[in-house]
């Protein structure tokens, strides 16, 4: 069978007819499989010959795998072959930083299409975020190195193989790695330890959680990090940490943090959200009380709040001594109410502090929260000391030794080094290093520079195990045989002890997996992760005394910053497009626009509007922005961006992009040249902020902002019809209010003298039957949506929607279906933030159904407001009548060169519609259909749980809900049915069935402003 | 015939001026405008036909590039779906109002003095529908299958939507055409019999004996004739009225704040006479200049033909100014703010471009004097037609650019493309203008005898 593995170059297949093409496989099927095949032969008989053909066929596919064929397992049923137009699920696990996600992936015909969240895996429930989703796309990126890369010419892993042998066990070999909590990786990393006895080890992340985890040891003595129970808290802070979108855990978080949001009647109680925030993040957007302050004045609210905590009877602690009055009495009264507040709910309370910040405010934070008594009861701590995890400090000094020429052998496993580190170099790498070696997925800066870049397989490519924050175990299972002549991590360091094992082999024979018995081994891989290990990392942690740490206390003290100072500060944050850069080559990543900012494709220095005046600064100028870094001096070139909410005198600035990524492909929608700026080319590696020098240079540079699109500053005209409009748009409350009058939401109908909710507006027209189930509608709960575009992206994913490139957003052509709306409310320096998002609302009486000249927009019985792709004309008509403006339109042929091997990230399900079409949100009706065929198979009734859409999977929040209105027991009929529902546009009697359920608010009562100012909303704008 | 002249003299006080004037008589008026088509033109055609010419071939690259590439290479985008082309389409379609108002609605009121301007003014009417044609066809996103617009039997058992406003326009605009085209055909059959008999080489023999029908100037001929004029009259006049009242339900049908309005009919129709009868002033005067038909296209006309952009420019400001009263009246903020939006809102440019030329610039026709003025004559008619064409512009765009949800909004500017397909469409409508001032009659050669004092026997007395 090894011959066939060399000799037929196609990695992989999809039928059978391709694989027979080859010689080989012909010839093997008549020799050699199966027995007894030719003698047979002479006295065939039909039978005989069909069950053989039958047999053959069958075996055909084993065949086709190479060896060692490995089995894997379907997750919800188990066909006994793959049936073409029936995807099968498959679990297995995405590995991100310290954590693990469970995800079950969808797969035509051995071609995983789509993700989602493996619903019994602690750590996804269920869900996906944005990153997770899209990764099915890096699968198939084009531009991925596929052959192992020498001397800048295709080589051969055996030559590869050659080379490593001939290390000297004495050289200096240093190694990096990103951040593995992979525990066969980790046992491997140790053999090839013994290997190179000499050998450094590394490990560097962007997203790294090594301040929490000294700060906390520091106090407990343990590696551990928090792990939150927001489900169990009525009060949260969030100290600078963006848990709800930009944590490892941030799936854990929304899932438990909705919980607790969730208001279904008027008798439920809701958490609070406190956030001080340097920047801002979609957890500052959600907040109840949102304070921003500069990233160094994070020391004084901790001391301000700490010693309000004494006040209220936290005597353990030790008063911080504050000199001076640094904040506004307006914070100080926020601080007061917080620490009654916090008080108040003992042990229901959370305070939760962002990585970056100093290990000291970690370890004071967990101090905060055990005198809180909210350690083991709302926040329960892991162990993570079986974790490779980042250490700065070695990382630094590794570069240290580069530059000083003293280490000969450099091996980079899966990170872009010399993107992180090359502001720190003296020299280019390859000047500094000997031999680099560099196991990656692009032809990157780093592999540029390196002698040798191994291809890495994706993790739908390969078997291996993962650990998640709780200590779940979990298999990470391929999907697909490697794209190209990649291999695995495993199997790279398996090559390095000179094993040359498979991905499988070294997973089966590692320590953790060796003893498991097939049957159980079987039923981890079915179920994605093993059960017994759930929350196995979880520790009780004891309560320390606080006397003896009084350090903490003063080492607070001593950052403390005393009076105002007017210096230009700048932060550093992770990119929710594209984490810390790993995603540069994703497209929908890169499109889909940020949370936040709502740019997509870049990143851009973000000021508040006061810097903006202070600087004389507008959107889109460009800015030169220096500072020194290591005594040298560096600047960076970015283009302004103003959004309210974020702290003066600072600049907000993304990490991760600026990746030079060789690409192979040209695309005739998509400037692949457009890479962002490099922040971290004025990053101080051990500081995630520091002062700033900005300098305004005369140029303009064009940024792709969806909610900006008209380019005009807001005139007083707009501002001031917005500010009538959205309170009618995005219904909201106050907690208190709406347990007065929950039926607030009916305000603004009745001002259109709409009858009474439920009845419906009178219309010339009869209306349509829709009585008859099941009939199809949404919810979606403003209250708990955090904007974080998993759904957006899980859309996309599912329903082949095209990314369309910079320009074409910027000229308003984006064709996502979600459209996040993100609004502003009150005065642009401390404004409140609403999000709502807006797909097709499949309306009862739609708008674009009449005026369609052609019919290809008609509703179906179930109330699905469909679109005829194939009788489309493009008239565009429909889009102009819809008064959501929810239908996208294909100006151009965005997939007309779309690679072959991006082609097969396509939903087989979904046509890829053609230019000249309109399309929208269907409520992905294949889905629908496929659990019709599937009931009627079944011979019973389509039940509400039968469908899932992809927004509604991947939404962590819980947010969206979907199935069958005329089911009152159906989820979106309850969630319909509560008081706070409300109808987009009502007065138009377009009646849609996607409905909205309004936003909550909870600020503390003593924090209330009275109404006399006015209320101010802007749309999309500041 | 001194006689005959100071009896005219003598009416002028109590009657009409003469349509005619100068000694023509029928046979003068017959070489005249006949031998416009027989003698070779003069420079200036020639001129403005390579002109014509070229702006026709950038219309052809214009929409080639279109159909190759796609409606993306317009500044189209989500929100604003519609742009120049749509905004052509209503202006070409205005413009083509005029041609059978004059002929159909003025000949029913016995306006004799459409005599002189019928003829071209339809002959407008058609190029003008051509030129607006274009647009609805091309500005689909998928030009192959434009075909399903029309109810065509098909295997699918597909109707097109008869709801659809647009689909009406199919329907409007065809029978506008078609009955445009008829009426101006069998208003030209004499003529063009005419042509025929003094045609003097083979070729004008055999195409305008074609084009003839076999009219012999027959009793009978003439009674079918003018029964057959009638009746198409007949039909056109609710044309007129129908082709923009539907094209205005595009808009009115949906419910955008800025097009749901009921007044877009009337309002639609005003405006489209307003536009077409500027044109035909505009086209008139360099034509009566160039030809020397001063005497029968006379200043009377032109007073005439400005006193209609009075009336029709002052209606459509009396619109204006009604929409703006109902929006606030409505007391729906969405529809007043369209309004605001429109007049204070980003396209205010556009909008006060629209208020001056198409309300403020008519008004100078109150004086007989500018009315009599040709240079003022000229550029107000132009002045009337960028109106008008900002006026679609400001409906089109301005509505669509801020609709109901502020996270929808957005701003439209055109491509190169959009210029040159309006700017092309100007070289078709003129490139078959020119054509049909070279090889047909501009000017009902019978129609106008029928009008001159000849053609009274009773010297304009009643009986």
């Amino acid at each position: 069978m090894s011959q066939i593995k060399n000799k037929n170059d196609k990695t992989y297949w999809r039928s059978l007819s391709d694989k027979m093409g080859s010689d080989d496989i012909k010839s093997f099927l008549v020799n050699e499989f199966p027995e007894g095949t030719s003698e047979l032969a002479d006295t065939m008989t039909r039978k005989k010959f069909l069950s053989l053909m039958g047999a053959s066929m069958a075996m055909a596919g084993l065949v086709g795998c190479r060896k060692p064929v490995q089995k894997i397992i379907p997750y919800v049923d188990a066909p006994e072959d793959v049936i073409p137009g029936i995807p099968n699920y498959f679990a297995t696990t995405v590995p991100i930083g310290l954590n693990a996600f469970g995800a079950i992936v969808e797969s035509h015909v051995g071609r995983p299409t789509h993700i989602e969240g493996n619903k019994n895996h602690p750590q996804s429930k269920g869900s996906v975020n944005s990153f997770i989703q899209a990764s099915i796309l890096d699968l198939y990126d084009p531009d991925r190195v596929k052959e192992p890369i020498s001397a800048n010419e295709n080589s051969t892993l055996d030559k590869f193989s050659d080379k490593i042998s001939s290390i000297s066990e004495s050289s200096n070999t240093a190694f990096i790695t990103k951040t593995i909590n992979s525990p066969s990786t980790i046992e491997l990393i140790d053999k090839v330890k013994k290997k190179f006895p000499k050998s450094s080890w590394t490990s560097f992340d962007l997203d790294s959680k090594e301040n929490q985890i000294i700060g906390i040891k520091q106090v407990t003595n343990k590696d551990l990090i928090p792990f939150y129970q927001f489900d169990k808290a009525k009060v949260v802070l969030s100290i600078d940490s963006d848990f709800l979108s930009g944590d490892q855990t941030s799936i854990h978080n929304q899932k438990t943090f909705s919980k607790a949001r969730r208001v279904k009647k008027s008798t439920d109680s809701m958490n609070r959200l406190y956030c001080i925030e340097s920047t801002l993040t979609s957890t500052g957007m959600m907040a109840d009380h949102r304070f921003k302050i500069k990233p160094n004045e994070v020391y004084n609210f901790l001391a301000e709040l700490n010693n309000q905590l004494i006040k209220k009877g936290l005597f353990n602690l030790e008063k911080i001594e504050v000199t001076g009055i640094h904040f506004e009495e307006k914070y100080l009264k926020m601080i007061k109410v917080l620490a009654g507040d916090l008080v108040k709910n003992r042990s229901k309370s959370i305070i939760t502090a962002g990585d970056p910040l100093s290990s000291e405010v970690h370890s004071l934070v967990f101090l905060l929260n055990q005198e809180l008594g909210n350690n083991n009861k709302t926040i329960r701590y892991t162990s993570v000391s079986e974790s490779i995890r980042p250490e700065l400090a070695s990382a630094i000094d590794l570069v240290d030794r580069i530059n000083n020429k003293k280490v000969d052998n450099l091996f980079i496993l899966d990170l872009d080094f010399v993107h992180l580190f090359s502001h720190m170099l003296k020299d280019s790498l390859s000047n500094l290093v000997q031999n680099i070696f560099y196991i990656g997925s692009h032809r990157d800066l780093t592999s540029m520079q390196s002698n040798w870049t191994i291809p890495i397989s994706h993790y739908l490519e390969t078997w291996g195990d993962a650990r998640s924050v709780d200590g779940t175990l979990s298999i990470i299972q391929p999907l697909i045989r490697p794209l190209y002549n990649s291999i695995s991590l495993n199997e790279f360091l398996s090559l390095l002890i000179g094993d040359r094992k498979t991905d499988y082999r070294i997973l089966k024979d590692s320590n953790l997996w060796r003893l498991k018995n097939k049957a159980s081994f079987r039923k981890v891989i079915h179920d994605g992760y093993l059960k017994s290990s759930t929350l196995s990392n979880v520790v009780n942690v004891k309560k320390v005394n606080i006397k003896p740490l009084k350090n903490i206390f003063s080492q607070i003290r001593k950052n403390l910053i005393k009076g105002k100072s007017d210096n230009l500060n700048v932060r550093f944050s992770l990119s929710s497009q594209i984490y810390d850069g790993r995603y540069m080559n994703n497209f929908w990543l890169r499109e889909v626009p940020d949370a936040v900012s709502k740019i997509s494709w870049e990143n851009v220095a973000l000021v508040s509007l006061q810097t903006a005046k202070d600087y004389n600064l507008s959107n889109s100028d460009l800015v030169k922005l220096s500072t020194k870094v290591n005594g040298k001096s560096a600047s960076i070139e970015a283009p302004i961006w103003i959004l309210p909410g974020l702290p003066n005198n600072s600049v907000i600035l993304e990490m991760g992009y600026g990746r030079v990524i060789e690409r192979e492909v040209d695309r005739t929608y998509i400037d692949e040249g457009i890479l962002g700026y490099n922040a971290l080319s004025v990053k101080d590696p051990n500081s995630y902020f520091d002062s700033i020098e900005l300098s305004k240079v005369n140029k303009k540079h064009p940024v792709a902002c969806v909610q900006d699109h008209h380019g005009l500053d807001i005139e007083g005209l707009a501002a001031d019809e917005v500010d009538k409009r959205l309170p009618e748009i995005i219904r909201e409350s106050t907690l208190e209010e709406y347990k007065k009058d929950d039926d607030f939401v009916d305000y603004y109908d009745k001002k259109w003298h709409i009858p009474k909710k439920n009845e419906d507006i009178p219309s010339m027209y009869p209306s349509h039957d829709y009585t008859k189930g099941p009939q199809w509608g949404m919810s979606i709960d403003l209250n708990v949506c955090s904007g974080c575009n998993a759904c957006a992206i899980a859309c996309q994913s599912e329903n082949n929607i095209p990314v369309v490139g910079k320009q074409q957003v910027m000229d308003g052509r984006e064709m996502s279906w979600i459209r996040m709306d993100r609004y502003f409310k009150g005065d642009a320096e401390n404004p409140e933030f609403a999000l709502q998002p807006v797909a097709c609302l499949h309306c009862e009486n739609a708008p674009c159904e009449q005026v369609c000249p052609v019919a290809a927009t008609v509703h179906d019985e179930n109330g699905l407001n469909g679109m005829a792709y194939n009788r489309c004309i493009g008239t565009r008509y429909c889009a102009n009548n819809c008064p959501y403006k929810v239908r996208r339109f294909n100006f151009y042929n965005y997939t007309v060169d779309t690679p072959d091997v991006v082609q097969m990230a396509a939903n087989p399900d979904v046509t890829v519609r053609f230019r000249g079409v309109m399309e929208k949100c269907t409520y992905c009706v294949q889905r629908i259909h496929a659990a019709e065929i599937k009931a009627k198979l079944e011979d019973r009734d389509l039940r509400d749980s039968d469908v899932n859409v992809a927004c509604q999977s991947a939404c962590a929040m819980d947010a969206v809900k979907f199935g069958d209105i005329t089911d009152p027991d159906s989820e979106v009929s309850k969630a319909k049915a509560l008081s706070h529902d409300y109808s987009l546009l009502k007065m138009l009697n377009t009646k849609p069935r996607t409905t909205y359920l309004a936003k909550l608010r909870n600020p503390h009562p003593e924090l209330v402003e009275h109404k006399d100012q006015k209320e101010h909303y802007e749309g999309g704008h500041h | 015939m001194s006689d005959t002249n100071k009896n005219i003299e003598q009416m002028n006080d109590i009657q009409e001026a003469p349509l005619v004037l100068g000694n023509h008589t029928f046979g003068s008026i017959t070489e005249k405008i006949s031998s416009i088509t027989e003698t070779p033109p003069p420079k200036g055609w020639w001129l403005a036909f390579l002109f014509s010419l070229s702006l026709l071939g950038l219309l052809q690259v214009s929409i080639l590039y279109l159909i190759w590439e796609g409606t993306g290479i317009w500044g189209l985008n989500n929100p604003i779906g519609w742009g120049w082309a749509i905004v052509n389409f209503v202006f070409w379609v205005g413009i083509g109002h005029a041609g059978t108002l004059i002929s159909a609605v003025l000949f029913l009121f016995r306006q004799k003095w459409r005599t002189a301007i019928n003829r071209f003014a339809e002959a407008m009417t058609i190029f003008a529908v051509m030129c607006a044609l274009i647009f609805p066809g091309i500005h689909i996103g998928r030009v192959w299958v434009a075909y399903y617009m029309f109810p065509i039997p098909n295997s699918m058992l597909m109707w097109p939507n008869f709801r659809s406003p647009l689909l009406w326009d199919v329907f409007a605009v065809g029978t506008y055409f078609t009955v445009s085209l008829l009426f101006w055909y069998v208003g030209l059959i004499p003529d063009f019999a005419t042509l025929r008999d003094r045609a003097k080489t083979k070729v004008r023999k055999v195409v305008y004996g074609i084009l003839a029908l076999g009219w012999r100037s027959s009793n009978r001929h003439w009674q079918n004739y003018e029964q057959a004029y009638l009746m198409l009259a007949g039909l056109s006049t609710p044309l007129v009225l129908s082709v923009h009242s539907i094209v205005s339900t595009d808009f009115a049908i949906s419910l955008l704040p800025g097009w749901h309005t009921t007044i877009f009919p009337p309002y639609f129709v005003a405006g489209a006479i307003f536009s077409g009868f500027a044109m035909v002033i505009t086209l008139a005067i360099p034509v009566r200049y160039i030809y020397g038909l001063e005497s029968i296209i006379t200043m009377g006309h032109l007073d005439k033909m400005a006193k209609i952009m009075l009336v029709t420019g002052s209606m459509v400001g009396y619109a204006y100014s009604m929409e703006f009263f109902i929006a606030w009246y409505s007391n729906n903020t969405y529809e007043s703010f369209a309004f605001v939006n429109r007049a204070f809102g980003p396209y205010a440019w556009a909008y006060w471009i629209m208020i001056s030329c198409n309300v403020i610039v008519p008004q100078l026709f109150w004086s007989k004097k500018l009315r009599n003025s040709i240079p003022v004559l000229f550029i107000a008619s132009i002045f009337a037609n960028i109106g008008m064409w900002f006026e679609r512009f400001v409906i089109v765009i301005s509505s669509l650019s801020r609709d109901y949800l502020p996270s929808n909004w957005d701003y439209y500017s055109p491509t190169i493309w959009d210029v040159t397909l309006f700017l092309g469409s100007f070289g078709l409508f003129f490139t078959l203008f020119l054509l049909f001032l070279r090889f047909m009659p501009m000017i009902a050669i019978s129609e106008v005898k029928g009008v001159m004092p000849e053609a009274d026997p009773h010297h304009g007395e009643k009986h």
